[in-house]
């Protein structure tokens, strides 16, 4: 409980520290470079949880636990949550910068590619009624899915001509300014803790619907007449 | 454009507060179902 509410602090911080402790990054019209704060750590997220939910998909495979199937299902469903979340917050920079909210960029064009690959784990998820069935298909999926996550991120708006901003905005590269780097490195952690507050009740949802399923009923009663014999 | 910044900074932060105490809501919501899942198994 302290935890998350120190986490609502820092995050009340660091939305504070993004408008009025960080300067504007110059070669940005207004205040634009702003976004920085909220949309890289969005795009982290959502890359994290892709692969997270790719490594709970082996899991799965291996030991076939529905928690690990869980927390795949849950992964994904945020990493979802998150692309959506950078792709808007993208769009408002691409108006403000670009002039409109959608160019086709290589950057925006391979983000598409991966919301509708996401989309599709979603759909072939709810296609299956087997339960059993459905996890095996979407743990398989969302390892293939995973795949495309580093090209369709980091190689595609790299090896083609865009808009999208690197050098200044970059962290990796020198001449981002101290004070930015720290409050955008702090927003990082922020957006960390909130995924993994997220996801946790996320998965406690998943195994209290769980409890209700049919298969789990029946063997929650063999193990109680197990007992009782 | 300070005005406007601090404009953009109270939204956010509303909207910040807002997603929080969603979120805590929704925390405490699962823990009494939870609570109660685990009585009925009992």
């Amino acid at each position: 409980m302290i935890i998350k509410v120190l986490l609502s602090i820092w995050m009340a911080v660091i939305i504070s520290a993004a408008f009025l402790y960080a300067g504007a990054a110059a070669g940005f019209p207004g205040q634009t470079s702003r976004i920085l704060f909220f949309h890289v750590p969005q795009a982290w997220i959502a890359t994290l949880s892709f692969l997270l939910s790719m490594i709970a998909s082996c899991m799965y495979l291996a030991r076939r636990s529905v928690k690990t199937d869980h927390l795949a299902l849950s992964a994904a469903e945020l990493g979802l949550l998150f692309c959506i979340l950078a792709t808007a917050t993208g769009s408002i920079f691409a108006r403000a910068t670009w002039g409109s909210f959608w160019n086709w960029d290589p950057r925006q064009t391979s983000i598409v590619i991966l919301l509708m690959i996401y989309g599709a784990y979603f759909a072939l998820r709810s296609a299956v009624p087997d339960p059993e069935k459905r996890r095996v298909f979407a743990a398989v999926y969302s390892i293939l899915a995973f795949v495309t996550v580093p090209f369709l991120v980091f190689v595609v708006p790299r090896i083609t001509a865009s808009l999208h901003p690197e050098d200044t905005m970059n962290p990796a590269k020198p001449g981002m300014d101290p004070k930015t780097l720290k409050v955008f490195l702090g927003s990082l952690l922020a957006y960390t803790g909130l995924f993994v507050w997220m996801l946790r009740l996320k998965i406690r949802l998943l195994r209290l619907e769980g409890r209700q399923e049919p298969e789990f009923v029946i063997s929650e009663k063999l193990k109680q007449e197990g007992e009782k014999g | 454009m300070k005005e406007g910044l601090n404009f953009v900074l109270g939204v956010n932060l509303i909207i910040w507060f807002g997603i929080a105490f969603y979120l805590f809501i929704l925390d405490r919501r699962i823990r009494k179902l939870e609570e109660t899942s685990e009585d009925m198994r009992r």
